[in-house]
């Protein structure tokens, strides 16, 4: 018979075994994780440790095409690869803005011919140098923040790809190792890269920090097609006494933008307008063509904002009249949509990026290559002389973190040094984001690129491009590159928004920005933004840009 | 003391501890940071104390007087029209009828979404040229049965009025499944009885539903008046906060200055001046509608 302590007994006996159970599952799953991970680890170890390390010496021959003006320099790379072992050489980490713009390092779709002609590079390099490479997209509208966090905190990428807008903050504040040393040790051609580029993007204080990506520029587009029809042609002339051509004044511009506003100039059923700009991504650009070719200064040597001001309100003013001659949703209106008001049909003139030319060239738009012509942008006269700056705004370039342990430093060079050779290769293409930003790129030798590149592109358009590229960059202006770049232009391009939907005027809009720009400067300690300038205006006069 | 010799005690501390340490670790350090100086931006650089300048800065900043007031605008709007188009749903799902569960599960359907999302989605339905809204609105002449000569940005004309929608797009289903809850547990004694009284629906509605659902009602309100101070994704996709600042909402403006322009401590500052704010805020709200928990 049972009686109730044998079954409390009964009961304790269960409590204890299930105590003892739970107790010994934990303890079992515990030495189960332990092991996996000892075994983990010395499994790697003795992988590496055990296989043969076979050293072979093998011949990688990588032919680098330097293409100048007039000819095509073909190099033959010898060098010796181990295989066999894991990768003892260096693994090199990178960050590069998301999407499109990753294609030059990796690309699963490369291709011979097309968009993807020329892309994919990493591999190539991990081949050629036995450099590995892990790379790391990064949304391109918070990189600043994603950078100067790894940067100030674990350091973990060697190279960086980003905006020269940042250069005030990251070389300036020390961010990146100077590259003079590699550049002299590898004689890296760096005259090949037009002023703007190689004193304005990539150097700082009179010295080099960066190499280039991505040369960005603005280009005035026009429907060379529209612009040759007669019937147009007489219709312009009718009305405005002059022969319909590429603007080469800003007051020129307003009148052709005018003049192919409300009519169906294209005939297919719908109104077209005369123009569009990116007024939503990076509205302070658009200003700053007309500001510059005004003569005007992001701050003078006593950090006055925006000098002379009555240029920069003549600037505002003209913009804010040409925005009667464009598309509706204008404001809304970032870089693609830009791009594609020009390849769809929508507009017949634009003032933007390199990209558009290349978009029409890779045929998968309505409006294809020789469709569209590329000019220099218009400008102004002043003294008597016609002033026209192309906003080199944007771009990208390739630094090398000073986190960069010391050992890995010259492989890191090397892998720029690779993505600069090859540019020529990769840049050409109208799906990647990155324009042409060395003079080899618009010369002869890169037309065979150019061509691969860009299938629905004639020859004679994609010359025509590359003249209009060359002459761009050569007029090249640079953006703000000053500690805070992010908060000056923040406050200019929303009083140019203000203005544009006639909030305020033209006036009070610049004043406004000047006012708070006093405030940003003295926040951010006006001695030291005032020396880092002075560093700024090293390299401006470098390039010849600094008024005499 | 009681509590304290409850051995079960023991065993919640670890996690007790980990929790109070995730919660308060980041309050304090956010607190201490408000009142240095912090240039993230030079190597080396270390927090410097300079007690409450950054808050007299901040009283004095207009930038954040504006996103406050846009902030309190999608409050104003939004949170009372999310509750009303809530109810009246709730109210018409309240009987049962053919195909309720189905529609239900399409009616939550954007509360799945994130915010970036919703703010895509909205920005690209919207926008002129390319969206459908201006395309039905062009083939139907909307445009100028409103007095527009050309059409306009909807988004750039009234770009608080649009996020506004699209919060109450996605934040209605909320309300509609919480008040929902909370009308099908009112006891059917209760119902019943006011129907024998001879209560028509919206008085039963209004005199007996709602009274017995105002704790539910109090926290789902409480809960949208935090969550507005955060909206962040849709301002931020939509309109970047213009255009100029017209719909710079706080925590798009405390996102600028922490990592737009890297003044880290400073936000740090906005941040707590938010804090109290909205602690300000709820506590007159429970005591404005007499809400017990």
């Amino acid at each position: 018979m049972s009686s109730k302590f044998s079954i409390i007994e009964e009961k304790g006996r269960k409590k204890l075994s299930r105590r003892t159970a739970l107790s010994t599952g934990v303890k079992v799953a515990i030495g189960a994780v332990v092991a996996g991970v000892v075994a983990g680890i010395g499994g790697y170890y003795a992988g590496s440790v055990t296989a043969p390390v076979r050293e072979v010496t093998r011949t990688v021959t990588s032919t680098v095409e330097r293409p100048a003006a007039a000819t095509t320099i073909t190099q033959t790379v010898t060098r010796t690869v181990t295989v066999g072992a894991p990768p003892v050489g260096v693994e090199i980490t990178l960050a590069c803005d998301a999407g499109h713009n990753y294609l030059p390092w990796f690309d699963p779709d490369e291709a011979p011919e097309g968009g993807h002609y020329g892309q994919n590079q990493a591999p190539k390099i991990e081949e050629a140098l036995g450099i590995k490479i892990t790379g790391e997209e990064v949304d391109p509208g918070t990189e600043f923040a994603i950078y100067m966090a790894d940067l100030t905190g674990p350091g973990r990428y060697n190279i960086i790809v980003y905006f020269p807008t940042y250069n005030g903050d990251i070389l300036g504040g020390g961010w990146a190792i100077p590259l003079d040393p590699f550049i002299e040790k590898y004689k890296v051609n760096v005259d090949d890269l037009p002023p703007v580029y190689r004193y304005l993007y990539c150097s700082w204080g009179g010295k080099m920090y960066a190499l280039p990506y991505d040369g960005d520029f603005h280009a005035l587009y026009y429907r060379k097609d529209v612009f040759a029809d007669p019937e147009i042609r007489s219709k312009f002339k009718d009305k405005y006494g002059r022969d319909l051509e590429p603007p080469k004044t800003y007051d020129e511009y307003l009148q052709v933008a005018e003049f192919f506003t409300g009519w169906d100039w294209d005939k297919d059923g719908e109104d077209e307008y005369g123009t569009i700009e990116d007024f939503k991504d990076l509205t302070w650009g658009i200003f700053f063509d007309r500001f510059a070719s005004l003569g005007g200064l992001w701050f003078d040597e006593e950090m006055n904002p925006l000098v002379p001001n009555n240029a920069a309100i003549k600037a505002l003013e003209d913009l804010v009249k040409i925005t009667d001659y464009m598309p509706p949703g204008y404001l809304e209106f970032g870089a693609l949509e830009v791009f594609d008001c020009m390849t769809k049909g929508i507009t017949a003139l634009t003032l933007t990026w390199p990209d558009v030319g290349p978009r029409a060239g890779s045929g998968e738009f309505p409006v294809k290559g020789d469709q569209v012509g590329t000019a220099l942008v218009p400008g102004y006269i002043v003294n008597g002389q016609l002033l026209r700056y192309s906003w080199t705004g944007v771009g990208r370039v390739m630094i090398i973190t000073v986190n960069t342990p010391e050992e890995k430093r010259e492989a890191a060079f090397r892998v720029i040094k690779w993505m600069y050779d090859t540019s020529a290769f990769w840049v050409p293409s109208g799906l990647n984001g990155e324009d042409p930003f060395a003079y080899s790129h618009t010369g002869r030798g890169a037309l065979p690129h150019w061509r691969r590149a860009n299938p629905a592109w004639s020859e004679e358009g994609i010359l025509d491009y590359m003249k209009a590229a060359e002459e761009n960059f050569a007029h090249g202006y640079p953006d703000l590159y000053l500690p805070g770049a992010a908060q000056y232009t923040d406050v200019l391009s929303r009083y140019i928004m203000m203005a544009a939907r006639k909030e305020i005027s033209s006036k009070e809009a610049i004043e406004r920005t000047v006012e708070e720009w006093r405030r940003i400067t003295k926040d951010l300690g006006e001695e030291r933004q005032k020396k880092l300038w002075k560093e700024q205006i090293v390299e401006y006069k470098r390039a010849g840009i600094w008024p005499k | 003391m009681k509590a304290f010799k409850n051995p079960l005690l023991i065993f919640i501390l670890p996690a007790l501890v980990i929790l109070i340490f995730i919660i308060t670790f980041p309050l304090a350090f956010n607190v201490y940071i408000s009142f240095t100086i912090w240039d993230l931006r030079f190597r080396g650089a270390t927090p410097q104390f300079i007690g409450v300048e950054n808050y007299i800065k901040a009283i004095q900043d207009s930038r954040l007087i504006n996103s406050l007031s846009k902030t309190f605008y999608l409050l104003c709007v939004a949170v009372p029209a999310e509750f009303l188009f809530g109810l009246l749903l709730a109210w018409f799902f309240y009987e049962p009828f053919k195909g309720r569960r189905i529609l239900s599960a399409i009616i939550l359907f954007p509360l799945a979404l994130s915010e970036a999302v919703v703010g895509l989605i909205w920005g690209l339905f919207l926008v002129p040229t390319y969206g459908p809204v201006d395309y039905f609105m062009r083939v139907l002449g909307l445009w100028k049965m409103l007095g527009y000569e050309k059409p306009i940005s909807l988004t750039m004309t009234y770009p608080m009025e649009m996020i506004i929608l699209a919060d109450i797009w996605q934040w209605t289903p909320f309300f509609f499944l919480v008040l929902l809850a909370g009308l099908a547990s009112v006891p059917s004694e209760l119902l019943e009885a006011a129907e024998i009284d001879g209560a028509t629906k919206a008085k039963i509605l209004r005199y007996v539903m709602l009274p017995a659902i105002k704790p539910v009602i109090g926290v789902i309100c409480a809960i949208r008046i935090m969550d507005v101070f955060k909206t962040f994704g849709i301002p931020y996709v939509m309109t970047k906060g213009g255009p100029g600042f017209a719909s710079e909402v706080v925590s798009l403006y405390i996102f600028n200055q922490a990592l737009q322009f890297l003044n880290i401590a400073y936000a740090a500052t906005l941040t707590m001046i938010v804090i109290i704010l909205i602690s300000i805020i709820l506590t007159l709200f429970i005591r404005l509608f007499g809400i017990r928990f």
